[in-house]
């Protein structure tokens, strides 16, 4: 039976309820709900309710909710598709962000692993390569500010040429 | 008796195999099998109405909870 159609019931129009006999069955489309959001929605429920997933054809999956209480009242029974409706949507929303994020995740979770590794031993920096290439730096960035503006150092004098034999009989 | 269908795609099948084996004291269970689905034929050993339905209740529930605590299956 469709929500829309069934006026005790306020569901999203993608989800059919049906209030039978102390249970509720809800039937969701996978391609809209998929699998892992409705265990991650059932798992919440599993304290309060009984869970039965079955799959009546390939393009639904129908999941039925008993809750623990013996005899629960219409309004109750309510009030548990709502809810679960809203942690099978809410289910779905994370999983889809968390796809969306994965890389980001794995890498602040890998930096983070590798931060938590703790500091370098003397062995590890001692086998570590410290000769990378220069970088170019035509802008001087680098540079410390004595290297940049500093009072240039004197240039040596130019070596006084050798004088020859002659020249030191002549005089 | 009360036939329970765990459609493979939705139930581990190791975990249907546990929720059979912790259930034996419980409950008479047959074990049957097709391509979609584990089927588990359910006699409680208890007559009281709520007492079975608190069986098979419990008994799906910790099937659900198996498959979802192994993990992505897919």
């Amino acid at each position: 039976m469709l929500a829309r159609e069934h006026p005790m019931t306020d569901t999203p129009a993608n989800v059919k309820a049906e209030l039978s006999r102390g249970a509720v069955n809800l039937e969701v489309d996978p391609s809209i709900y998929p699998l892992e959001a409705v265990y991650g929605a059932a798992y919440i429920f599993i304290d309060r309710c009984y869970v039965y997933l079955y799959r009546p054809s390939e393009t639904s999956l129908r999941i039925t909710l008993q809750t623990k209480e013996p005899e629960p009242g219409e309004e109750a029974l309510r009030a548990l598709v709502g809810e679960f409706s809203n942690e099978l949507l809410s289910c779905a929303w994370r999983r889809q962000i968390t796809q969306e994020n994965r890389t980001l995740i794995e890498a602040v979770t890998s930096q983070a692993l590798s931060g938590a590794m703790g500091s370098p031993s003397l062995d590890d920096l001692a086998d570590f390569d410290f000769s990378d290439d220069e970088f170019e730096d035509p802008l001087g960035i680098a540079q410390s500010w004595e290297e940049k503006h500093g009072r240039k150092t004197p240039k040596e004098p130019a070596p006084e040429p050798a004088k020859t034999e002659d020249e030191g009989a002549a005089s | 008796m009360i036939e329970l269908r765990f459609h493979r795609d939705l139930y581990s099948a190791k975990a249907v195999d546990e929720t059979a084996e912790a259930f034996a004291a419980v409950a008479a269970i047959e074990r049957s099998e097709d391509e979609s689905a584990i089927t588990l034929a359910v006699e409680p050993r208890y007559t009281k109405p709520a007492q079975v339905r608190r069986i098979i209740g419990e008994l799906q529930n910790y099937a659900l909870a198996k498959t979802i605590d192994e993990g992505p299956r897919r």
